[in-house]
């Protein structure tokens, strides 16, 4: 093994200033990578409980427009569950003639046919009965609450000429598509997933 | 509030004479020779040994706080005044003691361990008692008791005794009696006056009477010193004895100590005062060390606290986020849409009823309605009969004035032949949502059958 030469105190002093530029280019530079490391993840994290104040902001409203559902709900009579499209239609077609019997008029016709799709509407019912002007009105107001997604489009109430003191009501309804609406509302999101 | 009594340690008396150290605590009493150099000052091995026997005596836990020790000075070297101040302020008397430290001691109020007490006050004077001694002197006694585990304060040993005398109106005067020196301090009005130290081979009583007026000599000293002393004296003097327990470590002046300790008197304390100038503004280094270090820790912790809390605080926020974004995904999938459908549903009802009321509301009496025929844009079309025009302008009139409608127009009117009747036909159209005044139902016609209530349908 050689000895090492003793150094001078100049070389020492070089060395030392040497290790000390050194020291100070590893403590910036890593320091700068810590801070730059420790900056990022103070932004995610502010970021994230910016988020999550928002959406604990958004729950509030949520709760409040749920209950705005579940009165809408209790208001039309109308489970959104239960709504399936084979059997929306049987089922407010059903409806409508047992209100029409039920207020005391005689239903004297009824036919179905297609909805648009187009305004979501899944089938259009046009039905035409008789009876006492209180039990038309009774009725109009009855039809939007049957449990079913259903808006008059038109009534024509007319005096029967031949029964005095009956009127004829001839209105037209259309029972509105559920699914598509869920559909066409669920595909902007999807969309913008 | 909890007492932290077992950090503290009971108080130590040490009465610090010429040649020699008592020491007395709750756990026994020491006497330590003192040798002195020629300046006066302890020597390096008697400081050792003083340290080594105190903190042995001391008895001190590492955890435990310094004990404090009341340490009572002969009078070497010791300065004492009486003078009389103006009434000043109370924050203003350092400033005034110091001034008159300035002109009545040979030595800078800076070069100097000193203290005072009041005598007397009334508005206009204040009489108080300034005590001093060389401030090296008191510094370092204090090294050395702080480096033997004490936190010493300093007070002078004829003072001390003088809680020893029954108070009395009369001036009078404490001999303390040592083996070389003898100390006389004299008292008037109670209060300080002079204290004068000789040699013990000159106590004579006419040496006394040239040092002192007082008349009433109270002496203490070691056993039999002050007895022998009050015999040979007494027929000069009213020499009286001050009776002290003896014993190694037991002097007048560490019982004075103890009794004012024990009453909580006032002690003269001799410190250190910093200059006058420099009081307010000690900004060196050294001195604030501690809470220089204890500012720099805090404001790194300030600083690195919002980084910490990112770095510990994340994972609980990513939870809650990720929980608050499962409940809006289970919002939107469900709710939204189920209150998006009912909104629309409401909102294409069309108000039938509404219209109808409006209608049978504004109806003459003798109108009758053949037919009627609404759709859901709002379009409504009647066919009427009515006995003359007059009704379906009044009719019309109506209409236009509920504000329900945004348009009524009357399409045909034809006179019928034979009876005076008229068949007519008017188109109307109801205003949009929002437009259009709310309408407020009349109550249900009683069932009383009473009459018509307005607002009943109009004749079919």
């Amino acid at each position: 093994m050689i000895p090492m030469r003793t150094l001078s105190d100049r070389e020492k002093r070089t060395v030392r200033y040497g290790a000390i530029g050194v020291a100070i280019y590893l403590a910036l530079f890593g320091g700068v990578r810590i801070v730059k490391f420790l900056n990022q993840r103070r932004a995610d994290y502010v970021q994230a409980v910016t988020e999550t104040s928002l959406l604990k902001s958004g729950v509030r409203s949520d709760t409040e427009q749920a209950a705005i559902v579940q009165k809408m709900m209790d208001d039309f009579q109308i489970d959104p569950g239960t709504l399936s499209t084979n059997s929306v239609v049987a089922g407010a077609s059903a409806a409508i003639q047992k209100a029409i019997l039920s207020g005391g008029m005689v239903l004297t016709s009824i036919r179905e046919s297609p909805g648009r799709s187009s305004h979501k509407e899944i089938a259009t019912i046009q039905f035409q009965g008789t009876g006492k002007v209180a039990g038309i009105i009774s009725l109009v107001h009855r039809l939007p609450l049957l449990g079913y997604p259903i808006v008059i489009d038109s009534v024509q109430i007319t005096a029967d000429p031949l029964q005095p003191g009956m009127v004829k009501l001839m209105a037209t309804v259309f029972v509105l598509d559920y699914q598509q609406w869920i559909n066409e509302w669920k595909k902007p999101e999807a969309s913008h997933a | 509030m909890r007492d932290f009594t077992y950090l503290r340690t009971p108080t130590v008396f040490i009465d610090i004479g010429a040649s020699l150290m008592r020491f007395s605590a709750a756990g026994g009493a020491v006497e330590l020779p003192l040798e002195r150099s020629e300046d006066g000052k302890l020597t390096t091995p008697c400081r050792e040994q003083i340290v080594a026997v105190l903190a042995k005596a001391a008895d001190r836990k590492s955890w435990q706080l310094k004990a404090k020790a009341v340490c009572a000075l002969n009078g070497a070297g010791v300065l004492l005044r009486k003078v009389t101040l103006p009434a000043v302020a109370k924050e203003e008397l350092p400033a005034v003691l110091h001034l008159q430290m300035e002109r009545e001691f040979p030595l800078l109020p800076e070069q100097l361990a000193w203290g005072w007490n009041e005598v007397s006050s009334n508005g206009v004077k204040r009489e108080v008692v300034l005590a001093a001694v060389r401030k090296e002197t008191v510094e370092d006694y204090a090294a050395l008791l702080a480096q033997a585990g004490f936190q010493p304060e300093f007070t002078l040993a004829g003072l001390a005794r003088n809680y020893l005398c029954p108070a009395i109106k009369a001036d009078y005067a404490i001999l303390e009696a040592g083996a070389v020196q003898t100390e006389l301090i004299s008292f008037e009005n109670a209060a300080p006056a002079s204290l004068r130290l000789f040699p013990t081979k000159m106590l004579t009583g006419e040496v006394i009477r040239a040092k002192t007026a007082a008349r009433i000599l109270y002496i203490s000293g070691p056993d039999g010193a002050a007895s022998k002393l009050v015999e040979q004296l007494g027929t000069q003097l009213d020499c009286r004895l001050l009776g002290i327990p003896g014993g190694v470590g037991e002097s007048s002046a560490l019982a004075g100590l103890k009794k004012a300790t024990v009453e909580k008197k006032p002690l003269l304390l001799l410190g250190v005062q910093p200059k006058m100038t420099k009081a307010a503004w000690n900004i060196s280094l050294g001195a604030h060390r501690q809470n220089l270090t204890k500012v720099a820790i805090l404001l790194v912790v300030l600083m690195l606290f919002p980084f910490a809390e990112s770095l510990l605080l994340k994972p609980v926020v990513g939870w809650k986020l990720a929980s608050f974004k499962k409940h809006q995904l289970q919002f939107d999938s469900v709710v939204a849409p189920e209150l998006n459908f009912f909104l629309n549903l409401k909102q294409s009802q069309p108000p039938y009823l509404d219209a109808l009321y409006v209608l049978a509301k504004a109806s003459p009496p003798g109108l009758h309605i053949s037919s009627i025929t609404i759709d859901q844009l709002g379009d409504i079309s009647l066919k009427l009969e009515v006995q003359n025009a007059q009704q379906i302008m009044d009719f019309r009139g109506k209409l236009i004035d509920s504000g329900f409608f945004s348009h009524v127009s009357l399409e045909d009117q034809t006179p019928v032949p034979g009876p005076p009747k008229l068949n007519a036909r008017m188109s109307l159209r109801w205003k949009p949502a929002g437009q259009r005044p709310l309408v407020k139902m009349d109550p249900e016609p009683g069932a009383d059958g009473a009459a018509t209530p307005v607002g009943a349908p109009p004749k079919m």
